[in-house]
């Protein structure tokens, strides 16, 4: 067993030596850091929007109303949500989540409590966008004259659908 | 400065501001400890030492990863584990690292010093005997805690998972140690 330890301490110390064994610099893992950051803030941004994409939807086109209209309503408003993009936004958030699991201020809590956490922040969020100001008010009249750029026309012009024919008043 | 005196983490700081030599002195701690977490974790005739030095080679690789205001001790245990949890192999590897239930959600475990000191004696019988036949989600925080000796809180930070899972890791292996040593017990008595 010495033996073992020596060979082990020495090999490590000769590697060390000999330059076969090196630190990785602090700038790498600075960089490394500031890139997962990043990314996280880049996963949080697109999910507000989101969320703001949904909560303007529903105003926009008036089915969030829908749900005072007793069960036959809610089954309706539940038909006519945007469902993909809800999908979207909660893989999204379990995907920041993991990639935020690495650090112990995300690893020490439980995992669905960090995950509600930061849902609950990128709907609050959403939500305060669209109620608090007139950003997608204005990005919608952009979005008529197809002033907006990439997929952002029909984002916006898709928040406005109207509902499929069965749902129309005749 | 002393070597003797000197604490892990302020020997891992001179490493860091270039005094490699002092890693030597990290080495000298913590092989013997990596050395028996491994034989216990892996439970086969792996070739331990490889894997130990592979673990040292690569805690000097990202030493400036290491916050010297956390301890070193879970920071090393942790690139270990990490080593030993690949020597597994795929399969289990997944199984460990997939979300489970223990780590969705807060579990009312704690550490109760006086309880556990009782069940020492106890548990490090059944681990002699039966710790091979323990699955590896349960055998690591079992080796951790009763050989190893780590606080809750260190194990949490060597496996990432909340406080409160190593808790109910701890509880349900204490379990399967049980039943594995109670098993191996009736096997030895059939024959």
């Amino acid at each position: 067993m010495e033996h073992t330890k020596d060979t082990i301490k020495e090999n490590i110390l000769h590697k060390i030596k000999e330059n076969k064994l090196s630190m990785r610099p602090r700038a790498y893992f600075l960089l490394r850091m500031v890139l997962v950051a990043l990314l996280g803030l880049v996963i949080l941004l697109v999910s507000v929007f989101l969320f703001n994409l949904i909560f303007f939807s529903m105003r926009v086109s008036g089915h969030a109303h829908l749900m005072s209209y007793g069960p036959s309503g809610i089954a309706i408003f539940l038909r006519l949500f945007p469902w993909p993009l809800l999908i979207v936004d909660v893989l999204l958030l379990m995907l920041l989540e993991h990639l935020l699991r690495r650090f112990r201020f995300a690893y020490k809590q439980p995992i669905l409590y960090f995950f509600f956490a930061i849902l609950a922040l990128a709907i609050s969020v959403g939500l305060l966008i669209d109620r608090s100001s007139d950003v997608n008010d204005r990005m919608l009249r952009h979005a008529d004259v197809n002033d907006l750029p990439g997929p952002f026309n029909n984002f916006y012009e898709g928040a406005r659908r109207l509902p499929p024919p069965e749902f129309r008043v005749r | 400065m002393e070597a003797l005196t000197l604490t892990d983490e302020e020997a891992a700081r001179l490493v860091q501001l270039g005094e490699p030599e002092m890693f030597g002195v990290l080495v000298e701690r913590y092989e013997e400890k990596l050395l028996r977490y491994g034989r216990r974790f892996l439970s086969k005739s792996e070739d331990i030492e490889d894997i130990v030095q592979d673990v040292f080679m690569s805690a000097y690789e990202n030493i400036q990863d290491f916050d010297t205001h956390a301890r070193f001790s879970p920071w090393i245990y942790r690139i270990a584990h990490n080593a030993f949890v690949n020597k597994l192999g795929k399969s289990v590897r997944d199984r460990l690292r997939l979300i489970d239930l223990d780590t969705l959600l807060s579990h009312p475990a704690y550490e109760d010093p006086d309880i556990e000191r009782r069940e020492w004696k106890e548990v490090g019988k059944m681990i002699d005997k039966a710790l091979a036949e323990v699955a590896p989600k349960y055998r690591e925080v079992l080796v951790l805690y009763y050989l190893e000796e780590l606080p809750y809180k260190e194990i949490a930070d060597v496996l990432s998972v909340p406080q409160s899972t190593v808790g109910v890791r701890l509880k349900r292996g204490k379990e399967a140690l049980k039943r594995a040593y109670e098993q191996l017990e009736r096997d030895h008595g059939t024959h």
